[in-house]
Parts: C-alpha cells; structure tokens; sequence
C-alpha cells in the first residue's frame, strides 16, 4: 500500500506542476495588455529518486520566471526620458512661435512693418495731417503688439510654472508608490508579478516624467535617484522635491520674473540633475528660451531690447527735428526705463504729442523739410551703429529672434519623433523579450491538449495490451 | 526477452513518461508518444515467442504494468481536461450551471445550397 500511496503521491505532485503551468499561462494571456507586466515561464523542479529510500522522483512546479530583463527596461526608461524632454519642449515652444508672425502681417514685426510704411508716407508729404495722423495711430498698434507679446510670454511662464508644479508633484506621488513597494518588501511579501508589473510600470512613468536612476537593492528594496544624484526614495524613506521660482546671483534688472527651480528635501538646489523627461524640458524653455525673450534678473531679452532701441531712436530723431512751429519735436514713445525687462511691457505712445508737435525737418544744415521723416523711414533697416542691435539692423535682429525660436521648434519636434522611434524600437525589443504573445500562449495549449489527447488514445492501447497478456496467464 | 522483463521495462519507460509529460512544452509530447509506442511493441502478444507466453508467476508484475499505466491514463486525461477547460474560457463566454461551455452568438451565415 505504501508504495501505491506513493505513486499516488508522485503523480498528484506531477498533476499540480502540469496545473500550475496552465495557469501561468492562463495569467500571461490575462495580463497581455496590463502596462508594465512581464511574461513568466513556469517552471518545474525533480523530485529526488531513489527506490531504496522510497523515493520514486517526480517532479513539482517550482516558483514562475519572470522574463525581465532589467538591461532592456532602463533601454525604455532612457528613452522614454528623451521623448518626454522633447514632447515638452515642442509642445511649449509650438505655443510660443505665434508670437512672431514671420510673413510680417500680425505681430511685433507686422506693426512694425506698418509704422515704417506711416514714416515713409509722411516722408511723402509732411505737411498731411493724415499722414500725421496715421504715423502716432500706427505707433500706438506698435506699442500695444509689444505689450500683447510681453503677456503672451508672461502667460506662457505661468503655464508652464504650472506644468513644472504639476509634474514634481506627480513625481512624488510615482516615489511614494515605489515607497510602498519598498515597505512591502520589508515585511518579506512574496515575489508577485502584479506588483512586479505595477512597480515597472510606475518606474516608466518616472522616466517620462524626469530622468530617474533606479537602483535594486540587495535586500529587494528600490533606490530612487534623480538624475542619477539626488535621492526621491532610499529604502524605506521617501525625499520630496519641490518647484520654487527664484533668483541665484544678484539681481542686475529689478521685476524681473525668477528662474524656476527644482529643491530637494534639505533645502539644495538639485535642478542641475533634472536632465530629461517632461521636467527638464519644461526647465529648459522656462529657463532659457523664455528668459532669451522677455529677459531675467541678468538679461533685457530680445523684446525688451527691440522695443527700447526703437523708442530711444525714434525719439532722439524727433527731437532733432523741429515741428511744423519750429519747435523742437516731441518724443512719440514713453516706456518705464527703470528696469531692462520693462521696456516691451511699457511701451506706449507719448500722450504729450499730437500731430502738431510730429517734427519732420531736419535743420540740417543743409535743412530737408523731411529728412528726419525720411530717417525714421529707413530706421527698420539702418545699419548705422546708433540703428543696431547686436551688430544687426532692428528688423534683421527681429527677423533673427524669429528664426532661432522657429529652428529651436523645428528641432523639437524632430528630436520627438526620432525619440518616439527610439521608444517605440526599444519596447518592441522588451516585447520579444518579455511581452505575452495571446496566440503563442494559445497555440502552446492548443497543441498541448491535442498531444495528451492522443497519448491517451495509446494508453488506452497499452492497457489492452496488458489485458490480453493478463487473460493469458 | 521474458515477460517479466518486457513489464519491468515498460513500466520503467511509463515511469519515466509520467514526469518528462510534465515538461510544459509539445516536443516533450513528441518524445513521450515515441517511447509508448516502443511500450506496445514489447506487449503486443503477437511478438511473442511461445516460450515467452506469460505464465502465473508473471501475474504480479503484470498488475503492476497494470497499475502504473491506469495512472498514467487519469494524468494525461486530467492534463486533457485543464487544456479543454482553458481553451474554453478563452474561446468561450463562460459556463453554464450543468457545466457545458456557453459559446458567442454566432452570426448568419451564407447558404450555398440552391
């Protein structure tokens, strides 16, 4: 009997293993798509055999294999950082390219356009009110584009101060959730591939989100570092970081807006180690681009520095002129000259003048009834050193700013889909790897069930054979 | 060869059989059917020379034979059963309470007769 229990026995082990198999594979077609899940392989250990001892071998299932391969998953998370840095960037920088209305209709080079052409019409004919007239109307457009401008770009910073906020935030919401997995880890939990899949899962949402290094411990646990630096979780302890907008070095230009930052849970600035994912773009258009345009606490920007030299020399013109009375001209341009940053926000047309007090004649000598006109006329594109800016005419330098926003967009978006590509290729590579394929895991039980079916059919044969010898005797 | 010999080998050989089935992969299947089929070519009593016709003292090792392979039977049919009852609920919509799969609706399909 006890060699018919241990049969018994041996086969009932052999029976779970089989079970056991069937539902790992159950599980795998189950998961397919859940984010993050890797297939497992069943697999099965030998039972010790050896007849003296009673030991009649078979074999039992043994714990399922996970097919991570942890080399491919920090391939996506990499690339995956790369695609949420340039996703970022083009997305802010795309909302930002309006501003300059490259065919010249609309915008800060549009009124500009326009306020030239009203010079170039009062060349014509001085004395014409209308002309006059028409030259402070278009002045004023010009000063009201640069004020749109200006808070088009103190919109967009506030957007994406609040895109930097909303992500460290969810950033340390992804922490602590590794956080959790740590803690389960601690009190011995054993190895699940639901978690295992949340966790992975969790850890790509990280890298699209900044460029984070994890590290798996010894004893099971997850070390978070930002940028490969700055810890976001060790062990059992989660840092949290912070966004907060302020200023370094000393101030050179008062109300100016702060550059953004990233701090960490003691206080440090830790923004240097946000190097990819959706937050180090958000920095890196926050911290550079914007300020390049509506200037910081160090720097005018390219607006504030468009909108002063084209107030500063249309009124020293002007004022070198005298008006239809003989009086010296009266500037057509007022902007707030205590801080560089304020000039684009400020500009507005003088309210001191009118058409009257528009001085259009150079006393020379010689005396030209339009020459400072005729000078205004041709300011867009002077070249003279009093005219430039960085060595460029004003509408060069304007066209300038145009194109570098344009090129940085343009690469943006290239540098996207060639990332896109990258993260595509890299998790096809994890899925050959580790992805479930729904008709592999139906076509191995398919042709598992046809293969029993027909070994059954020749057991069946054996037992008649065995029968028929058993008549025999 | 004896009868007791061809017994002990053949149920060495379900033996064996019995763990590689466990061996979740359809090759294993291959090689196991292989080895049942060298199984019934030692029982078949028509190989049998006469002097090799089993006799009383043989009746042993054949219930043995006997046993060894009704076990393997009821593994193999349980193995048919669980691959049966997956791709059921894979292809099927669940159960009903007698037990019999509840297939989807299926749709119209185009006669050919005239």
């Amino acid at each position: 009997m006890g060699t018919l229990f241990a049969n018994l026995n041996s086969s009932a082990n052999a029976l779970a293993a089989f079970q056991r198999s069937l539902e790992v594979a159950q599980n795998n077609v189950s998961n397919a798509s859940t984010a993050g899940y890797a297939k497992q392989l069943p697999t099965l250990n030998a039972l010790p055999f050896d007849l003296q001892s009673g030991l009649l071998g078979g074999v039992q299932s043994g714990a399922p294999q996970s097919t991570r391969d942890e080399f491919l998953e920090q391939g996506v998370r990499y690339q995956t950082g790369l695609l949420g840095n340039f996703q970022a960037q083009a997305q802010a920088l795309s909302g930002l390219e309006p501003i300059f209305d490259v065919t010249g209709q609309t915008g800060i080079l549009g009124s500009l356009n326009s306020l030239l052409q009203s010079f170039s019409n009062w060349s014509a004919n001085p004395d014409s009110a209308a002309a006059r007239q028409d030259v402070l109307a278009k002045a004023q457009d010009l000063g009201a584009s640069f004020q749109q401008t200006m808070s088009v770009l103190s919109r967009a910073t506030d957007s994406i101060d609040n895109k930097i906020s909303s992500t460290v935030s969810d950033i340390n919401s992804l922490a602590a959730q590794v956080l959790a997995y740590n803690q389960r880890q601690a009190t011995g939990g054993a190895a699940d591939a639901g978690l295992d899949a949340h966790l992975h899962d969790t850890l790509e949402s990280l890298s699209s989100d900044a460029g984070v290094t994890a590290r798996f411990e010894s004893d099971g646990s997850i070390t978070l570092l930002l940028g490969g630096q700055s810890p976001l979780v060790i062990g059992q302890r989660q840092y949290l970081i912070t966004a907060e907008n302020f200023d370094t070095g000393v101030a050179v230009n008062a109300n100016a807006r702060p550059a953004a930052h990233i701090v960490d849970a003691n206080g440090q600035d830790v923004t240097a180690n946000v190097s990819s994912g959706t937050l180090a773009g958000l920095l890196a258009v926050r911290n550079t681009v914007l300020p390049g345009l509506q200037g910081d606490s160090q720097q005018a920007g390219a607006i504030n520095l468009i909108a002063k030299k084209i107030a500063d020399r249309v009124n020293q013109l002007l004022a070198s002129g005298l008006d239809p009375g003989g009086q010296p001209g009266v500037a057509l341009f007022n902007y707030d000259g205590s801080s560089a940053v304020m000039s684009a926000r400020s500009l507005t047309v003088n309210p001191n003048i009118t058409t009257n007090t528009l001085a259009a004649l150079d006393p020379g000598p010689p005396q030209v009834a339009n020459g400072i006109a005729m000078a205004l006329a041709g300011l867009g594109q002077s070249r003279a050193g009093t005219d430039t800016i960085n060595g460029q005419s004003i509408q060069d330098f304007l066209n300038g700013q145009a194109q570098i926003l344009g090129q940085q967009s343009a690469s943006a978006a290239a540098n996207k889909s060639v990332a896109q590509q990258a993260v595509t290729q890299a998790q096809a590579l994890r899925a050959q790897v580790s992805g479930v394929s729904l008709d592999e895991e139906a076509v191995r039980v398919m042709e598992l069930q046809r293969g029993y079916q027909s070994m059954s059919k020749m057991i069946s044969v054996i037992n008649g054979l065995a029968d028929t010898l058993m008549q025999m005797v | 060869m004896t009868i007791k010999e061809r017994c002990e080998t053949a149920e060495a050989k379900l033996e064996k059989i019995s763990t590689a089935l466990l061996d979740y992969r359809p090759e294993t299947l291959e090689a196991c059917e292989a080895e049942l089929e060298e199984i019934a070519g030692l029982l078949a009593s028509e190989t049998l020379e006469p002097s090799e016709r089993p006799v009383a003292s043989d009746r042993p090792v054949l219930l043995g034979l006997r046993k060894r392979s009704a076990l393997l039977g009821l593994q193999v049919q349980q193995a048919v059963n669980l691959c049966r009852g997956w791709a059921q609920l894979r292809l099927s919509e669940g159960y009903t309470s007698q037990g019999m799969p509840v297939l989807p609706p299926s749709a119209p399909q185009a006669s050919y007769e005239v």
